[in-house]
């Protein structure tokens, strides 16, 4: 029998982790209840008047944000790496660069549908408004900020699972890794606010962080998990 | 003295005394010329210092005289996360664990040069702008943010107790983290305010660009030392680690046979 290509392997793990997660849906409610934990935490921290969130709101979507997917990016190795399900994967006849995009696209696809729909609820909560520019602007800067975030998340979910208290190291590793990406995001999503449509400069920042790291991530990751098994 | 060469090859152990092999011991050839040579060179920076430049500008006052402590960081900060990079890669490709003793002493040195680039930063930031910290200006912020990323990675390289897993993590880690420099120093350069003085007419004498350039091979030659005896050090701990491994091994085969 001959083993599947890489993309009917690709379509297959991203189906499969997909189908996993709507069944439990444990992740995407962690997400989702820490994403409004950190709203309404916002809410007691930061005097709710208009002209005070004018300048911080779009600091407090994107740090809601980071905070909630954190959570999936965290998940998307360490449940797979206790239980053994990864060194299962990883006996497949499977590609690495492919079990790599799998793991991407199907951690993209939580955090960004969570992220739209934290986003929506910042709308009502904080009483703000976009217009059609605005909430183009916004959808691109999610969707191109959170596939580097993603990529950089899913490298560094697969360094940290196998460690005791790898959670905490995920984000201290993680964040300061990200802040390229968020400083960019920050800036954006203030723009969408503003009913301004996303900025070449902008755009080619986001897309120069999401091309190195996934050329990065392509190359470097089956060292990631060459040896995986043998510390578990 | 029982070091590891004359020691049992299987164990480590040295055959004598049963002594395992040292952290301490004798320092690598040719130091004590190197400390003398970094030590000669740094007093020289001195004495440019205070007699080759204009010891007050116009502007920022004498605090200027620090940028000669402030830029040699600066360089060597980038060579020696390069290092780090440039070993991490060779420890992917080789699997050598020389490569990884070379990027965890190139982290330590380059965490030691941020950090001097940072206070000596900062204090220049409080005698011209008087403010210790400044959010929004991008090269405070670069360096502030290269030093997390590098902690993170002893951090990591700490954390595993795999050898052979927590080098190549290590390894993968090292090598990403050097992609993201420009970037974080361009996304704040682009999206905030630049208050750093990037040019003042009379740094670019040329009495002072030479001093300046003196002052980075001076420090990078006391930087490199650093590096020696960190190296050292972690070559004598891996060996050390390496034979408690062994004996572990061992014991477990003599209770199991």
């Amino acid at each position: 029998m001959t083993p599947p290509g890489p993309w009917k392997s690709y379509c297959t793990l991203v189906r499969w982790d997909w189908t996993r997660e709507m069944r439990r849906k444990t992740t995407l409610l962690s997400m989702g209840v820490m994403g409004l934990i950190t709203l309404f935490l916002f809410s007691f921290a930061i005097p709710p008047e208009r002209e005070v969130l004018l300048d911080t709101r779009a600091g407090i979507l994107w740090v809601t944000f980071l905070f909630a997917a954190t959570i999936g990016i965290d998940r998307a190795f360490r449940a797979d790496g206790r239980s053994g399900m990864l060194q299962g994967l990883l006996l497949a006849p499977v590609r690495r660069a492919t079990l790599f995009y799998a793991r991407v696209t199907s951690t993209f696809v939580f955090v960004v549908g969570l992220q739209l729909v934290l986003g929506v609820l910042f709308l009502v909560l904080f009483n703000q408004s976009l217009n059609v520019d605005g909430a183009i602007t916004l959808i691109a800067t999610v969707i191109a900020t959170d596939l580097g975030f993603v990529t950089v998340g899913v490298m560094i979910g697969a360094m940290t699972w196998s460690v005791p208290g790898g959670d905490v190291l995920l984000r201290i590793l993680l964040f300061p890794m990200l802040l390229p990406v968020f400083n960019v995001a920050v800036a954006s999503a203030d723009r969408a606010f503003k009913g301004q449509a996303l900025s070449t400069t902008q755009l080619l920042m986001l897309a120069a962080f999401d091309l190195t790291f996934l050329g990065a991530g392509h190359l470097l990751f089956e060292h990631l998990v060459k040896d995986v098994g043998s510390d578990v | 003295m029982s070091t590891i060469n004359s020691a049992d090859r299987t164990t480590g152990v040295d055959r004598t005394s049963g002594a395992l092999p040292r952290l301490g011991g004798s320092p690598a050839r040719g130091f004590g010329v190197h400390a003398v040579l970094a030590l000669a060179a740094l007093l020289f920076l001195n004495w440019l210092v205070v007699t080759e430049v204009p010891l007050a500008i116009k502007g920022i006052g004498s605090s200027y005289l620090i940028f000669f402590y402030h830029f040699p960081a600066a360089i060597n900060v980038f060579v020696f996360y390069g290092a780090l990079m440039g070993a991490s890669v060779l420890y992917l490709k080789t699997k050598d664990p020389i490569w990884d003793r070379r990027a965890r002493a190139a982290a330590e040195v380059g965490i030691l040069c941020n950090a001097v680039l940072l206070v000596t930063g900062s204090t220049w930031a409080k005698a011209a702008w008087n403010a210790w910290w400044v959010w929004n200006d991008p090269r405070l912020m670069s360096a502030a943010v290269m030093t997390l990323i590098y902690i993170g990675y002893l951090m990591l390289h700490g954390a595993i107790e795999e050898p052979a897993r927590r080098r190549q993590v290590a390894g993968v880690y090292g090598s990403l983290a050097f992609l993201n420099i420009p970037m974080v120093h361009y996304s704040i350069k682009l999206f905030g305010q630049a208050s750093h003085p990037m040019k003042f007419d009379a740094l670019s004498d040329a009495s002072v660009v030479a001093t300046r350039w003196y002052g980075v091979a001076a420090f990078f030659v006391f930087y490199l030392l650093i590096y020696r005896w960190t190296f050292d050090r972690k070559s004598r701990a891996d060996r050390l680690e390496d034979s408690l491994g062994r004996i572990r091994r061992i014991e477990e085969r003599g209770a199991t046979s």
